[in-house]
C-alpha cells in the first residue's frame, strides 16, 4: 500500500514541477502597413520660351528647339503605366512637338509627339520606378503661317499603359 | 517512510500551485500606417522614405502570475525581409522586480529571439516599433504582419 502511495505521489510530484519547467505565456499585436498608390510627376525649369527667327533664303524658317531646360521626374509604385502630353491650345498657328530625351528608371521613350489636345505617348512602360527624363521641344512654322505667338499650357500625366 | 511519504505529497502540492500559477503576458496596442506620396523623400522624382517608426510608447506589454524570473522573446508573422521590422523597449514599466536588455533596436525576424528579460510581476513595459527598406518598389496594397511575443520562466 505504501508502495503504491509513494508511486502516486511521485507521479504528482514530476508532473507538478514538470509544469513550472515549461511555464510559458504569448500575446501578439498586428501591425497594417497600408501603402497606398503613389502616382507623382513634376516638371523642373519653369516656363520656356521659343522664337522662330531666323530662316535661310529660299527655305523655310529655321526650328526652334530646347532640349535642357526642362525636366520631367516622376514616381510611382504601380506596374503598367505611361506618361502622356498633351497642350490646351487648340487651334495652333505654329507645331510644337516634344520627345523625352535620356530616359532614366526603367520607361521608354516614345516616338516625337507633336502636341496636340488629345493626350499621346510620351513615355511607356513605366512601373514601379523613380524616372526622369529631359523634355525635347521643337517648334516650327512655315513661311505661310505668317508671324504670331502660341502659347501652349502642356500637360503631363502619369495614367494607366 | 511515513515522513518522507509526507514531503514528497507537500512538494508536490507546492509544485502543483505553482503550475496553477501559470505567468502571463499581455499585449496591447497596435501600429497601424499609412505610407503615401507625402512620405516622399522630395517629391516626384524621389524614393519614399526607408524607415518609419510608431510612438515611443505604441505596444504595452504586462507581465503578471510570476514570482520568478523570465524572458521574453519576439517574432513576425509573416517576415518580409524586403522591409524588416525591429522593436525596441522604451519603459522600464513599473514592478517589485527586475527589468533588462531590449532598449536598442532589435531585428524581428520569423523565429523567437530574445527581447528583454526581468524577475517578478511587472506591468505598463512600453515598446516601440520600426521598419526600415520601405521603396517605391514595394506595391501598393495593405500589409497585415503580426508580432508575437512570447513569456518563458524561469
Amino acid at each position: 500500500m505504501k508502495r503504491l502511495i509513494a508511486v502516486c505521489l511521485a507521479v504528482v510530484l514530476v508532473l507538478g514541477l514538470g509544469g513550472v519547467a515549461v511555464a510559458a505565456n504569448s500575446d501578439s499585436h498586428t501591425v497594417t502597413v497600408e501603402v497606398s498608390a503613389i502616382n507623382e510627376l513634376a516638371i523642373t525649369g519653369g516656363n520656356l520660351t521659343l522664337a522662330i527667327n531666323s530662316a535661310t533664303a529660299g527655305s523655310e524658317p529655321d526650328n526652334a528647339t530646347d532640349s535642357t531646360t526642362c525636366d520631367l521626374l516622376w514616381t510611382t509604385n504601380q506596374a503598367s503605366k505611361k506618361i502622356t502630353v498633351a497642350t490646351g491650345l487648340t487651334p495652333q498657328n505654329f507645331t510644337l512637338k516634344v520627345v523625352a530625351q535620356n530616359v532614366s528608371g526603367g520607361g521608354s521613350a516614345a516616338s516625337e509627339v507633336t502636341l496636340s489636345t488629345t493626350a499621346k505617348d510620351l513615355v511607356t512602360a513605366v512601373a514601379t520606378e523613380i524616372g526622369s527624363c529631359d523634355l525635347a521641344y521643337t517648334a516650327s512654322a512655315t513661311a505661310a503661317q505668317g508671324t504670331g505667338s502660341d502659347i501652349h499650357t502642356v500637360t503631363y500625366t502619369i495614367t494607366a499603359a | 517512510m511515513t515522513k518522507f511519504l509526507i514531503l514528497l505529497a507537500m512538494l508536490g502540492l507546492i509544485a502543483i500551485g505553482e503550475r496553477v500559477q501559470a505567468i502571463d503576458i499581455t499585449v496591447t496596442g497596435s501600429w497601424p500606417l499609412v505610407i503615401d506620396a507625402s512620405d516622399l523623400q522630395s517629391g516626384a522624382g524621389s524614393d519614399l522614405n526607408p524607415t518609419y517608426i510608431s510612438a515611443a510608447g505604441q505596444i504595452r506589454i504586462d507581465i503578471s502570475n510570476t514570482n520568478t524570473t523570465w524572458r521574453v522573446g519576439v517574432r513576425i508573422s509573416p517576415y518580409y525581409p524586403d522591409y524588416p521590422f525591429g522593436v525596441r523597449r522604451t519603459t522600464d514599466g513599473t514592478g517589485p522586480g527586475t527589468i533588462s536588455g531590449g532598449t536598442s533596436w532589435i531585428p524581428v525576424t520569423d523565429s523567437w529571439q530574445l527581447f528583454f528579460s526581468g524577475s517578478q510581476p511587472r506591468s505598463n513595459i512600453r515598446v516601440q516599433v520600426g521598419l526600415t527598406g520601405m521603396s517605391v518598389q514595394i506595391l501598393p496594397g495593405t500589409y497585415e504582419i503580426t508580432i508575437e511575443y512570447i513569456v518563458v520562466e524561469p
